[in-house]
């Protein structure tokens, strides 16, 4: 079975043929240290990383997010900086990034996500209902926000093909957004009452009828039929924890990192969960990706200042999760590997 | 009368002393201690967080026993 992520959610472009690369090239981001982002690079599968960019070339902000298309072009998106959000892109492997100008159509707030179609084709969605899609590989964004949701922070967004695209965020009630014609129209979707007092962190999408949406309060939703329902599948019920990641590598397996150090793992896509040793209680557990050969990344951060990181990593579909070392302390918010479901 | 007037008038003005004191005592801990308050960025989806505390004149951080979390549902408090 072909695994499919983000980065490539299966429509088969000519520059991202997989090619036994999988899990060898990633990327850790997070918060500014040293008056820059933090990106760290691997080309080893995590065992050993380097830190990429320097003052001149990345923005002195936290990075939210890392999507990585193929093991030279990647993108990343992260806090305001210099009065707009921030999209950094390589595409040569992290040798070079390169800040994504005010001029070619950012917003002036924190963006949030970022997911490749193709290369040329990329949405990015962030604070004040930001979504945006880009059609030449990054040069030009045009909006693609619906009014009718304007104030509402948009957390995540995965574009499973060109017309085909899910976003979630809110803020404090839940929000789904769903548009299946190209960003022209979205459709809201999930249940008020079940979205009430939950802002929503994460999504992942196994295909354009399976999906995972997760966020504040324990809440975990899952759709079978393209999010005409959505229905709760949370191992922990109604908490004060926060589900930040999640990561369904297919119909089955699915993960999800907590706050407080909290990982969940279902073989039975949700009917059932077991609880997985983090030795990782003092830190946010933010996001998740996956290979199918059992091999999988998280990043975290401390939850209170200073903001430290964490790297945990797992070759056994999470029976033993070892903490890596990426060579400083810096607070992880996204992991990203080329192959993976994330 | 007079025994007990003066008591009770030596008494008063003890008490009013005590609070001349305590004033002073009050007064001067913002010379001890800086209040300070300071927001810093939490991970996507997590608003922002406020952390409240006190600066030592030595410059010892003496942090308060909360920190608040804006826009999430969880307030962390810390002892």
């Amino acid at each position: 079975m072909l695994i499919v992520s983000c980065a490539d959610n299966g429509t088969g472009s000519d520059d991202n043929t997989f090619s036994g690369d999988e899990g060898k090239y990633g990327w850790l981001v997070g918060l500014s240290t040293n008056q820059y982002g933090s990106i760290f690079h691997t080309e080893d599968g995590g065992q050993t990383w380097e830190r990429q960019g320097d003052t001149l070339t990345v923005p002195n902000t936290g990075f939210t997010s890392v999507q990585v298309y193929n093991p030279d072009v990647a993108m990343i998106a992260g806090n305001i900086a210099d009065g707009y959000g921030t999209l950094l892109r390589t595409t040569d492997g992290g040798e070079n990034w390169e800040r994504i100008d005010s001029s070619a159509g950012i917003p002036a707030g924190d963006l949030y996500s970022v997911s490749f179609v193709t290369s040329n084709i990329i949405w990015a969605a962030g604070q004040n209902n930001a979504i945006l899609v880009s059609h030449d590989g990054g040069d030009s964004w045009e909006s693609k926000s619906d009014e009718a949701y304007a104030g509402l922070d948009i957390s995540d967004i995965v574009a499973v093909s060109e017309n085909n695209i899910w976003a979630c965020g809110g803020n404090n009630d839940g929000l789904i957004l769903h548009s299946t014609d190209g960003g022209t129209t979205w459709r809201s979707e999930g249940d008020p009452d079940s979205l009430h007092g939950h802002t929503l962190i994460s999504l992942s999408v196994v295909n354009e009828n399976q999906a995972w949406v997760v966020g504040h309060g324990g809440i975990v939703l899952r759709t079978t039929d393209g999010g005409d329902t959505w229905t709760g599948q949370s191992p922990v019920g109604d908490v004060i924890l926060d589900v930040n990641g999640v990561a369904a590598l297919d119909d089955n397996r699915v993960w999800l990192v907590m706050d407080y150090g909290n990982i969940y793992y279902s073989e039975d896509n949700g009917e059932n969960w077991t609880q997985q040793e983090s030795a990782s209680s003092g830190f946010y557990l933010l996001r998740v990706c996956a290979m199918e050969n059992g091999r999988a990344w998280i990043s975290g951060s401390t939850h209170i200042p200073p903001m430290t990181g964490r790297l945990l990593m797992t070759d056994d579909f999470g029976d033993t999760w070892t903490p890596g070392d990426y060579g400083e302390d810096a607070g992880l918010w996204d992991v990203d590997f080329y192959g993976s479901a994330h | 009368m007079t025994w007990v007037g003066m008591t009770w008038v030596s008494g008063n003005v003890m008490g009013v002393l005590m609070s001349w004191v305590n004033l002073l005592f009050i007064s001067d801990l913002p010379t001890l201690f800086k209040s300070y308050s300071e927001t810093f960025i939490l991970p996507k989806g997590k608003g922002k967080g406020t952390n409240e505390g006190m600066w030592h004149e030595h410059g010892e951080k003496v942090i308060l026993d909360y920190v608040s979390w804006n826009g999430d549902a969880d307030s962390v408090l810390r002892g």
